[in-house]
């Protein structure tokens, strides 16, 4: 292909930009205007607001004229810089990502954003257009694609490698089905359903509070002591957790809505948001781990929320953790990664904790609660309700026993622990960036570890730890990591000798 | 295992009376505070001499040698270890092959001692060997420095 002309973006993307800088400070400048107003009764006070809209306006101007990129042979070459010009050229082989995003607005007008990602680039993107015909956006996204597969060839073949072409049909599609979004949605935050449950039966609780002598006692106790009626306290909180779970509810209703993803030979494409629709391309070779996560609304369900780890920044978000498909049945989890050509198999887990790390676990977070709320019982009215935060670390550390898994296979890993959800995370020994064996001499005494390992998230380490492992299954896990290194070293040291 | 220069233990000696005379310090401010303004910072005089005394106990004469005696790392052709921690201790394994930079740091006191530190990064961890003699990190590094670049990024 020849050389192509510089090119800008669409000058819309001036009031886009505007649009966006001022979306956040536009209403703290009105209502400053406004009030300097009804003060000084001028409208001097709306000067300084005036010259920001100015300086927005002249930047948001500056960086589109300013902002110029050109198709080269072997790279993308990249003008930018409103105040202090850079020139920066960059090999088609380092692009990570090209984003197209949209919003209704400028969908409606047939306009998308492009971003270009590189790996070093922090989360920022090297080239931000923010205005770009829909069908221009399209041929760059592919041209980019394109070219950066035509250099990643030369490079193979200049080292004798095969690189399989990339098929421009998907493999296979997937789509969250009508009845999966609204349970993702509802069971998005964890508090959910019980409430919806709890409201639904508040007259029968009203009843047991007015009947059951325990609870009556209870009911008066708490009258006396604060002066509201107790229900109505509990109505309060409830119906606020409701709120929240609502807003919460919808929010992920939106952002999962007309979720899709398309398996390609060797890359996923993910396309979600009701209105607002963002598109991913994420290639297998890119991704770190793969994280399943499961609240524990979402566990009694039966439900799992598969997020992958990956190296280089995703448009927007500093994590480098991306939602591969909001939910999937737990016992249709292992054909889903089969399905979608997951690097990292599922591996059955074996549990790892031993019983006297769940004793111990007793020790050191029932035993101090317990005595805080003996504290509280004896030296505070009312104060025996305290009971309940033992009852509930007791059950989170049980939870956190049962939960600690590890399963081998091969240079496969897979470990699950619980931290306030349930997460396994399934990886390969290559991509552990480093592996920690840890134990306090009394951990030592209970022969009990923990290990922890690091592989790489965007913009730092994204690493999991499995506490009060028992130390037959931690020794191992190490050996599986350490002696594979120490061993090639030895048949490296063979290499050199002969 | 190898244990770090035996030089270390000055420096952190020197670290903790540094941290200690802070505290003292701040102790006396206090006491003169209290006398001059309200006598309730006397209290706080109180829990900084304190807070002097022991960390002058722990940071100077206890901690230091421990935290050298249990510290030990070892360098060979594919991986570093390092093993730290008084009460935790930990363990930890980084393959040269996931190492991708490798830096020297020499602060004032380290200087004086002819001491550096050694600071092992990889993509997503940052691991520290707090004090080497000078030629030897250099040495080091650059041994690691060369051992990463040479090794395959896949394993």
């Amino acid at each position: 292909m020849s050389m192509s002309k510089l090119r800008r973006a669409h000058p819309l993307s001036i009031v886009f930009d505007c649009v966006k800088d001022f979306r956040q400070v536009i209403f703290p400048i009105v209502l400053g205007g406004l009030f300097g107003i009804k003060q000084n009764g001028s409208w001097s006070a709306w000067i300084y607001p005036m010259i920001g809209l100015v300086v927005g306006l002249s930047s948001a101007v500056l960086r589109w004229w300013r902002t110029k990129y050109q198709l080269q042979e072997e790279q993308l070459y990249v003008i930018k810089g409103s105040m202090i010009k850079s020139e920066r050229f960059i090999r088609y082989d380092r692009i990570q990502s090209v984003h197209l995003t949209t919003n209704p607005i400028a969908s409606r007008l047939g306009f998308m954003k492009v971003e270009v990602h590189t790996a070093g680039g922090k989360g920022q993107a090297e080239l931000a257009l923010s205005a770009v015909r829909k069908r221009e956006a399209h041929l760059l996204k592919e041209t980019l694609r394109q070219k950066k597969a035509h250099s990643m060839r030369q490079e193979a073949e200049a080292h004798n490698v095969v690189v399989n072409e990339q098929e421009a049909q998907p493999l296979k599609e997937m789509r969250l089905r009508h009845k999966e979004l609204v349970i993702a949605s509802i069971t998005s935050s964890g508090l959910g359903v019980i409430v919806v449950a709890l409201l639904s039966t508040m007259s029968q609780i009203s009843e047991l509070f007015e009947n059951v002598p325990f609870f009556k006692a209870i009911l008066h106790d708490f009258n006396q002591a604060i002066g509201i009626p107790l229900l109505k306290i509990i109505i309060v909180i409830l119906s606020l957790i409701l709120f929240f779970w609502l807003i919460s509810s919808v929010i992920s209703f939106f952002q999962v809505g007309r979720f899709q993803l398309s398996i390609y030979e060797k890359e996923w494409m993910i396309k979600k948001g009701l209105f607002q629709q963002t598109e991913q391309t994420i290639p297998h070779r890119r991704v770190q781990a793969v994280r399943l996560h499961e609240n524990w609304l979402r566990q009694v369900l039966g439900y799992v929320t598969v997020y992958i780890e990956c190296v280089g920044g995703q448009a927007g978000k500093s994590k480098g953790e991306v939602m591969l498909f909001p939910l999937v049945k737990k016992r249709l989890l292992m054909r889903f990664l089969e399905d979608v050509r997951s690097p990292y198999p599922f591996i059955p887990l074996k549990h790892c904790a031993v019983k006297r790390s769940f004793y111990w676990k007793m020790v050191k977070y029932v035993m101090p609660t317990c005595f805080i709320a003996m504290g509280m019982t004896l030296w505070l009215p009312y104060g025996s309700y305290a009971w309940g935060m033992p009852l509930a670390v007791l059950l989170f550390s049980w939870l956190s026993y049962r939960d600690a898994g590890l399963g081998v296979n091969g240079t496969y890993l897979a470990v699950s622990f619980r931290r306030t959800a349930k997460v396994t995370v399934l990886t390969q020994r290559r991509r552990m960036q480093a592996l920690t064996y840890q134990a306090s001499r009394l951990q030592m005494l209970l022969k009990c570890a923990t290990i922890k390992a690091t592989v790489i998230g965007s913009s730092s380490g994204f690493d999991f730890k499995v506490t009060d492992m028992s130390d037959w299954h931690g020794r191992k896990l190490y050996a599986w990591y350490h002696t594979f290194y120490a061993r090639r070293g030895k048949a490296n040291q063979k290499r050199a000798w002969e | 295992m190898r244990y770090i220069h035996p030089k270390a233990i000055k420096v952190w000696r020197i670290h903790g009376m540094i941290w200690t005379f802070i505290c003292l310090i701040a102790a006396v401010a206090l006491f003169i505070c209290g006398r001059l303004v309200y006598h309730w910072f006397y209290y706080g005089g109180g829990v900084m001499l304190l807070l002097a005394i022991g960390s002058g106990i722990l940071s100077i004469w206890l901690i230091p040698v421990l935290r050298w005696r249990f510290f030990r790392y070892r360098i060979s052709e594919t991986q570093v270890m390092i093993r730290e921690g008084i009460w935790m201790v930990k363990q930890t394994v980084i393959p040269i092959a996931r190492i991708q930079y490798v830096d020297t740091h020499q602060g004032p006191l380290l200087r004086r001692y002819r001491l550096s530190s050694l600071k092992v990064s990889t993509a997503a961890t940052t691991h520290h060997i707090p004090a080497l003699g000078h030629r030897q990190a250099i040495s080091l590094r650059n041994y690691l420095a060369d051992l990463a670049q040479v090794s395959d990024v896949d394993v």
